[in-house]
């Protein structure tokens, strides 16, 4: 039987070996990270989905993506061509104008490379226990900006690809109230990542 | 789950054990989260789940971050099998104090920790593997019902 003192002593010491580890995912590390796996996990799908990747902006096979909201392409991003010649942009915190005017940094936004139009978005959110509703919220007034709303053209598109659907990727567990919201505004949550 | 007293003194002292060693950061960072789940204070929750959002806590920001590098590495390698043209050797990122950091790199020295294995033995010690797998399990209303 283990005591309760034995017990707090092993929570000691493992915080000890956490100190050790702090270095490594210390000043947002581990949100990088989480970022670049999402935004991998996206390529990944687009691949499936026929498309073709092509690294752009890429120095000596070193991919480098902004690390904080910037010109979408002054740094490492990934151009796709689908079987009908059309080209998109998958861009990393590249920053972008909403329909008020003002710029924003959805986490990942998938763009037509022609004109510009943007087709997609998808957030981030590295985050424990359950994700907060006000999220939810907040991405809900996203797609509305940068005008990726479930209505107009983008509803004709997502019947065909559904990879351009929005997407919340988080480690947290999903909120179980979002599904409505998820449902009225056309939209996908992937949790516990 | 109705604990004894002595389970319940162990939560309690364990989660403020927990709480005083993040750094300011940190605890900022888990009272965005808890204020986003209509947390107001971290005392509002039972000692037990107190204790279980702690690790749940810790995990994300501590432990994750060896799967994560592992399954970018692995994505990276399906995509250059599928595509050739598809090679990328080196991923590097910014952190906040602008440090460039390789992705490879930092994939060697948390593989090198054992991050996971760590983990696991520490519940496994405390005898509340299942319990915290059944935390991430379920919902926080199944959970307020326990």
């Amino acid at each position: 039987m283990v005591t309760k003192r034995q017990r707090l002593q092993f929570i000691n010491n493992f915080l000890i070996f956490l100190g050790g580890l702090k270095p490594l995912v210390a000043n947002s590390r581990d949100e990088r990270v989480f970022e670049l796996l999402c935004y991998f996990r996206k390529v990944d799908e687009l691949v499936n989905r026929g498309k073709t990747p092509l690294l752009q902006n890429v120095h000596n096979r070193r991919f480098a993506p902004h690390s904080k909201p910037g010109d979408p392409l002054s740094a490492s991003y990934i151009s796709f061509q689908d079987i009908r010649g059309e080209s998109f942009d998958l861009f990393l915190n590249g920053k972008f104008q909403g329909k008020s005017g003002v710029e924003h940094s959805p986490d990942i936004v998938l763009r037509e490379t022609r004109n510009k139009k943007i087709l997609s978005i998808y957030e981030c959110k590295n985050h424990s226990g359950t994700l907060g509703l006000s999220y939810y919220r907040e991405f809900i007034g996203y797609l509305q900006e940068m005008k990726v709303q479930k209505w107009g053209r983008s509803t004709t598109f997502r019947s065909f690809y559904p990879e351009l659907r929005p997407c919340i990727y988080t480690s947290a567990k999903a909120n179980p109230s979002s599904n409505l919201m998820r449902d009225q505004y056309d939209f996908e949550v992937v949790d516990q990542l | 789950m109705s604990l004894r007293n002595e389970e319940f003194d162990f939560f309690e002292e364990a989660s403020s054990l927990i709480y005083r060693w993040f750094s300011e950061e940190e605890r900022a960072q888990l009272h965005r989260e808890l204020s986003s789940e209509e947390v107001r204070n971290i005392l509002e929750l039972r000692p037990e789940l107190r204790f279980f959002r702690l690790l749940h806590f810790i995990q994300v920001k501590y432990i994750k971050v060896e799967e994560w590098v592992s399954r970018i590495s692995d994505l990276l390698e399906t995509l250059s099998s599928k595509n050739p043209d598809f090679l990328i050797e080196d991923l590097v990122f910014k952190d906040v104090n602008n440090e460039d950091v390789s992705l490879f790199e930092l994939q060697e020295k948390v593989t090198e920790a054992k991050l996971q294995t760590a983990f696991e033995d520490f519940l496994r010690q405390l005898g509340l593997r299942k319990e915290f797998e059944y935390y991430i399990g379920s919902s926080q209303k199944e959970w307020r019902e326990w």
